[in-house]
């Protein structure tokens, strides 16, 4: 069946964009066809507000320009952005598909404890406490935790670095200790002082910096 | 009811009534352009349809020629297809062949109700195929060179719910 132009438009207007977007493959035709199609904003906003909860715009464009604030989303032609709300959201979903599981255990037997920050890496999870112990856990075992660190200090916040040979856990207390530890043999590897404002990869080293106010 | 007649491209008259043949947006502006006087003996030619596919499209339009007259096209309605009445189901449940030339014929009489639920019956058709399928389905040729197609595939990488 080899319609006239303007007879495939017609019934393309009854296609999905998205299921348009994959038939651009079909032949050269369709293709000339549908990106003329594609091109108009009023498709991408109606599959927008067909498949996007409307709850969720706000995060989406936020995400996507975070110094503009849109209220009259209808009011906006720009085919462009409905086409990159609508890749964020199917990038969302997809994210969303993964296999998630919650559970509910008791971590902490002691009342006056408590969690108080937790970082994950792989497989591993560690908790920082109230008390100022640092907690291991091998996922998906949550029922015996594997080690535990005194860090002697209510621990503010807790990140796991790795490479791939160690794993060091860097620890900020509340009075602004922060130590190291290393996973595997559970030791001080070295201790510091200030507020801790960022970490990362840099030519596989773990760098951090940190700062600290002098009297 | 006054009738009118109308002679397909292969020399078949039908002697329809004149308010179902207005269905036809086509036909009725050529009745008023034409004057043409309603009891008159005359004759419209459709040089486009052949019998089989008018007599078609008479059993359609007398079907439906108490419907109310279609809305106006609204960009931002919702183009749905899982709306077509099992009446007109059925009677699409034709060769594509046929149903080719119903759409084509819909088109040149411009009769908008026809022409909508015949174009959603194809989109139907595309609509849960792969590609492969689809140019099977409507015997397409595919005209990429192979370095344009993966060009293409790379483009709809993207669109691919997962």
């Amino acid at each position: 069946m080899i319609f006239p132009v303007e007879i495939w438009e017609r019934i393309f207007l009854y296609v999905d964009p998205p299921t348009l977007v994959n038939m651009r493959i079909i032949c050269k035709c369709w293709k000339d066809i549908i990106d003329k199609m594609l091109q108009q904003s009023a498709q991408w906003y109606k599959l927008c507000k067909n498949k996007i909860p409307e709850e969720f715009w706000s995060t989406l464009c936020e995400t996507l320009n975070s110094k503009k604030f849109y209220t009259n989303f209808h009011e906006i032609y720009d085919v462009q952005f409905w086409i990159a709300m609508y890749k964020l959201w199917i990038k969302c979903k997809n994210m969303t598909k993964c296999d998630t599981q919650s559970k509910c255990v008791k971590l902490i037997d002691n009342p006056t404890e408590y969690i108080t920050c937790t970082d994950t890496s792989e497989n591993l999870l560690a908790i920082g406490t109230s008390e100022g112990l640092i907690y291991l856990y091998y996922l998906p075992n949550l029922q015996t935790c594997e080690y535990v660190i005194n860090h002697m200090e209510y621990v503010h916040s807790i990140k796991l670095l790795r490479d791939e040979t160690n794993i060091v856990c860097l620890c900020c207390s509340i009075n602004d200790h922060i130590s190291f530890w290393d996973v595997k043999t559970l030791k001080l590897l070295s201790i510091t002082h200030g507020k801790f404002i960022w970490y990362g990869l840099r030519n596989t080293i773990y760098k951090y910096i940190c700062i600290h106010q002098s009297n | 009811m006054p009738n009118i007649k109308l002679q397909s491209s292969d020399g078949e008259v039908f002697e329809v009534d004149v308010d179902i043949a207005k269905c036809s947006v086509t036909i009725k502006t050529m009745l008023e352009d034409l004057g043409m006087d309603e009891d008159e003996e005359e004759v419209v030619p459709l040089p486009n349809v052949n019998s089989a596919i008018l007599r078609k499209v008479i059993q359609w339009a007398t079907y439906h020629k108490d419907d109310p007259p279609p809305p106006e096209d609204d960009e931002n309605k919702d183009k749905r297809t899982d709306d077509i009445s099992s009446w007109d189901a059925d009677f699409l449940k034709v060769d594509q062949g046929t149903l080719y030339e119903l759409i084509l014929a819909a088109n040149y009489l411009d009769i908008k109700g026809l022409l909508e639920v015949t174009c959603k019956t194809v989109a139907n058709m595309i609509k849960g195929k792969t590609p492969e399928e689809v140019r099977k389905t409507f015997n397409i040729k595919n005209d990429f060179s192979p370095s344009e197609e993966e060009q293409v595939r790379k483009e709809n990488e993207w669109c691919e719910e997962k």
